[in-house]
């Protein structure tokens, strides 16, 4: 008699239902086509054995790094959705009386997530085995190369999975996710970097900072594998690491969800009319949650109204905390990176991680701004309303913008301590355009975001549509055409540096600061001309989406 | 009055909702076939039919909310494809399945509604009360929305309904998931609004509570509408036979004489001084029975015909299954 494992039973159920959905088969058939498409452009012309080894390690690094570009940017937001996404519909209390045991709902989610991304690498085999032929890598290197994404994709999914059994709603645990995911992977380096900043000259430390970042961003131990000999070292010790986070993510998730849920906190204390209270609770001010608060005016955007008094103003401690939170943040790494040093090679860095911040807080505070209202039950009121398409997603979509305020503020208030260090007109004109082009970062990242919301109902597939997008038009596109100038393929390889830079805002504020500019000022045409050609696109972008809502999302079809 | 307002009330006067030939497919499932309604202003329009029959999807059609396949709908003459601000003006819709915000109290979410629906701010205030009141919630005006039980979330979205003073109500499944005291609360609410004049068109479940309030049926299954019309013409179509009680004070043996040699009394059963039959007499026969009976000198204490009800309808014309 066949044994019945309750958790397989989970695990079927939930892929068989992702499978079949259509975006599932599209993501398979886009990566399936990208891979094919590298493969077709990379193949060599001539029958040269050295420049066939070349094409093929060029082609084993693009499979690769897609595969594990794909298990970090995805994994996290479908991990995060699985419980919460339970929680959301009111039915993990259903699974849990059910004879799986917390243990077998843990792992059968965990395969589930993982099982998408060993399909994805399934999927493309026949495409990645005829690259065999080309004779420029081992065996050995396949091996260790599926194995160092496999690690990676069981620690993403696993600190996707702890963050839904913490958090009950699913946007929240979609963040907690990601951020839990930049912690792991960077999280380590730049510990080590600080530590190494604040004790230069100490023997060991640029090997313990190597150590690290070999050995806990995925990145960079599948560079070492694909370069040619590498440590195994490092090997074992990236394995360990995320078998690691594996395992203590899901000991911890298991004592969370072994736990009785706690009741929804509901609130029901009256707003306050007395004005006497009211002067004594004036530390609030303008968020007092018991303050009373006035009608809309005539003639202003109800929606955006709505957004700014009960999203953001409501949420105004937390906003409050990710101004400090960011702020000390850009403070510490610019005290030991800037402050300490005032050099201008070390503005540029410190400037480009807080780009990183900002466009990775930015998606989170967007991409669910209308599929909540799909995901919440809200948006067929809103839809019956006299509203305008417009007056909903301008509405929205500013609030989300705003959102994001606290971040880009705090980074411009860490740069306040630069003015005590005689910095020149040159690094204030660096840091000008710096800011601008962060502005512009987030105003990018906000419109893809909202563009990425209107293309489907559900947060966890707009969240991770606005990263994949993102990530495209911040390095993906530029990073792309660089790696084709470098292999020299036609058209590509004819391609000025400067103009491959134009396709990334990031980019091409590095490539001003550094090559363009030289000794001059940073402030030039051609950072003025790509501060306004994304400007314009991320405009369009807001456009777009207003149509698409218009057109697809006012009446369903 | 501007021209498009005309050519809505000329319509009005006729019918002010209006669906012709509608249909709506998606994929290979047909959820509304051919379906054709004409409901006059002031009625009550009870739309039953089992899970899944296709009303929801009328229903946000007529809403504006659902594009349909084939055919045509109108609210006050308005088409909902092409005039779908007038609709919205027309149309205050309760969905089945609905959210509230986070953080609004109950008075500040019918503030965003009524300035969603262009209520100018100085009017707004005397509309919220006034529907505060009509609702029976205006001691929970200052709760957070959130802190609501079901019952009193039904409550606030009928408020949000109301806001905007609709002619038309659409309101779907709007008693579904409410305890008896709920049930007979929002009951008596349709009831005021139907006394206030408003054309509501009620889906559910709940056959009791529709055949109590509706004056029109119509009747849905699998996409197609097998009835619809005046609740009493139909009921009164699809029955054969009419069941009539019989109550006694005495003369119960002449009475059973005198129902069994009656020609068109089917079927009679007795218990003690009690009859039921089956009849397919007219009333004015049953009058003429009525008073033969008390020239034999049996003393009728009870003689009423039994009422159909929405139930007998509904079971007759449907064929269940799924």
């Amino acid at each position: 008699m066949a044994v019945q494992i309750p958790a397989i039973a989970l695990v079927k159920r939930e892929l068989v239902s992702s499978l079949r959905r259509v975006p599932s088969f599209l993501v398979v058939l886009l990566f399936v086509s990208v891979c094919t498409a590298f493969a077709v452009e990379l193949w060599p012309r001539t029958s040269n054995i050295a420049w066939g080894a070349m094409s093929s390690r060029a082609l084993f690094g693009a499979f690769t790094n897609i595969l594990l570009s794909g298990a970090v940017l995805f994994v996290p937001a479908l991990a995060a959705s699985t419980i919460s996404g339970e929680k959301e519909q009111e039915t993990f209390d259903l699974l849990s009386i059910t004879l799986i045991s917390p243990l077998g709902i843990l792992v059968g989610k965990l395969l589930n997530t993982v099982g998408f991304v060993v399909i994805l690498a399934v999927a493309i085999m026949p495409v990645f085995g005829v690259t065999f032929f080309l004779v420029g890598f081992d065996l050995g290197q396949v091996t260790v190369a599926v194995a160092v994404i496999l690690a990676t994709t069981f620690s993403c999914a696993s600190v996707g999975i702890l963050s839904s059994a913490v958090f009950r709603r699913r946007f929240v645990a979609i963040m907690g996710a990601y951020l839990g995911v930049l912690g792991v992977t960077l999280g380590p380096s730049m510990l080590a970097m600080f530590a190494g900043m604040a004790t230069v000259g100490l023997s060991g430390m640029e090997e313990i900072m190597e150590v690290c970042a070999a050995t806990t961003i995925p990145f960079a131990t599948l560079g070492l594998v694909l370069m040619g000999p590498y440590s195994l070292r490092y090997l074992v010790g990236a394995l360990v690491y995320h078998g690691g986070v594996t395992a203590i993510c899901l000991f911890l998730s298991l004592l969370i969800i072994r736990r009785p849920p706690k009741p929804p906190k509901v609130d029901y204390r009256k707003p306050i009319d007395d004005p006497k209270v009211l002067r004594r609770r004036k530390f609030y001010w303008l968020i007092d949650p018991l303050k009373r608060k006035k009608p809309i005016e005539d003639g202003r955007n109800p929606m955006l109204v709505k957004e700014l008094r009960w999203g953001l103003i409501s949420q105004g401690t937390a906003m409050v905390r990710v101004f400090y939170i960011s702020f000390i943040v850009y403070f510490i790494i610019g005290m030991f990176g800037v402050y300490l040093e005032g050099r201008y090679g070390n503005l540029l860095p410190w400037l480009m991680f807080q780009f990183v911040i900002t466009a990775t807080i930015a998606p989170a505070m967007m991409a669910n701004i209308l599929t909540k209202e799909f995901e919440l039950g809200n948006i067929d009121m809103l839809r019956t309303t006299l509203l305008t398409p417009r007056d909903i997603v301008l509405g929205k979509g500013t609030a989300g913008f705003l959102a994001a305020s606290p971040a880009l503020l705090a980074a411009v208030a860490s740069s306040v301590p630069l003015v005590f260090l005689r910095l020149g007109l040159r690094q204030y004109e660096l840091l000008f355009t710096g800011y601008v082009t962060l502005t512009l970062c987030v105003l990018l990242s906000s419109s893809i975001s909202l563009f990425s919301s209107m293309l489907t109902r559900r947060t966890s597939t707009s969240l991770a549509l606005s990263y994949f997008l993102s990530a495209g038009v911040f390095i993906g596109i530029a990073g792309l055409f660089a790696v084709l100038h470098e292999l020299r393929v036609p058209f590509f390889w004819k391609l000025d540096d400067e103009i491959i830079a134009l396709l990334s805002p990031i980019a091409a504020f590095l490539v001003n600061a550094t090559q363009i500019a030289g000794k001059g000022s940073p402030i030039t045409l051609y950072w003025a001309a790509s501060v306004a050609a994304y400007t314009a696109f991320a405009l369009a972008l807001v456009g777009i989406s207003v149509k698409i809502f218009s057109r697809y999302r006012m009446r369903d079809r | 009055m501007g021209g498009n307002e005309e050519r809505g009330w000329r319509a009005i006067e006729m019918a002010i909702i209006k669906t012709e030939h509608l249909t709506k497919r998606y994929n290979r499932f047909l959820a509304v076939r051919d379906l054709n309604l004409e409901i006059g202003e002031g009625d009550i329009f009870g739309f039953i039919g089992p899970n899944g029959a296709g009303k929801t999807t009328t229903l946000r059609i007529l809403a504006t909310l659902l594009e349909p396949t084939a055919g045509k709908a109108f609210v006050g003459g308005f088409d909902v494809r092409k005039d779908a601000y007038e609709v919205k003006r027309l149309v205050g819709f309760m969905p089945d399945y609905f959210g509230v915000y986070d953080g609004m109290r109950l008075r500040e979410y019918l503030d965003f509604f009524g300035a969603a629906y262009k209520i100018p701010k100085k009017k707004r205030r005397a509309i919220i009360d006034d529907v505060l009141m009509l609702t029976d919630m205006t001691s929970k005006a200052d709760d957070f929305v959130t802190s609501f039980s079901r019952g009193m979330k039904q409550r606030c979205c009928l408020a949000k309904t109301l806001i905007h003073d609709p002619k038309v109500l659409l309101l779907d499944e709007p008693a579904s998931g409410l305890d008896p005291r709920a049930r007979i609360e929002l009951r008596e609410l349709l009831k005021t609004l139907r006394d206030m004049g408003k054309t509501i068109l009620i889906s559910s479940h709940i056959l009791s509570e529709l055949g109590d309030m509706c004056n029109k049926i119509g009747i849905i299954e699998r996409g197609e509408t097998l009835a619809a019309g005046d609740f009493q013409e139909i009921l009164d179509g699809i029955r054969l036979e009419r069941e009539v009680r019989l109550e006694l004070v005495d003369g119960a043996e002449a009475a059973a004489r005198i129902l069994e040699n009656t020609p068109g009394i089917f079927k009679v059963s007795q218990s003690g001084n009690e009859f039921h039959m089956e009849t397919n007499l007219g009333r004015q026969e049953l009058a003429e029975l009525h008073s033969k009976l008390a020239a034999e000198g049996v003393k009728v204490l009870f003689f009423q015909e039994e009422r159909g009800t929405l139930e007998d309808v509904f079971l007759h014309v449907t064929k269940g299954g799924l």
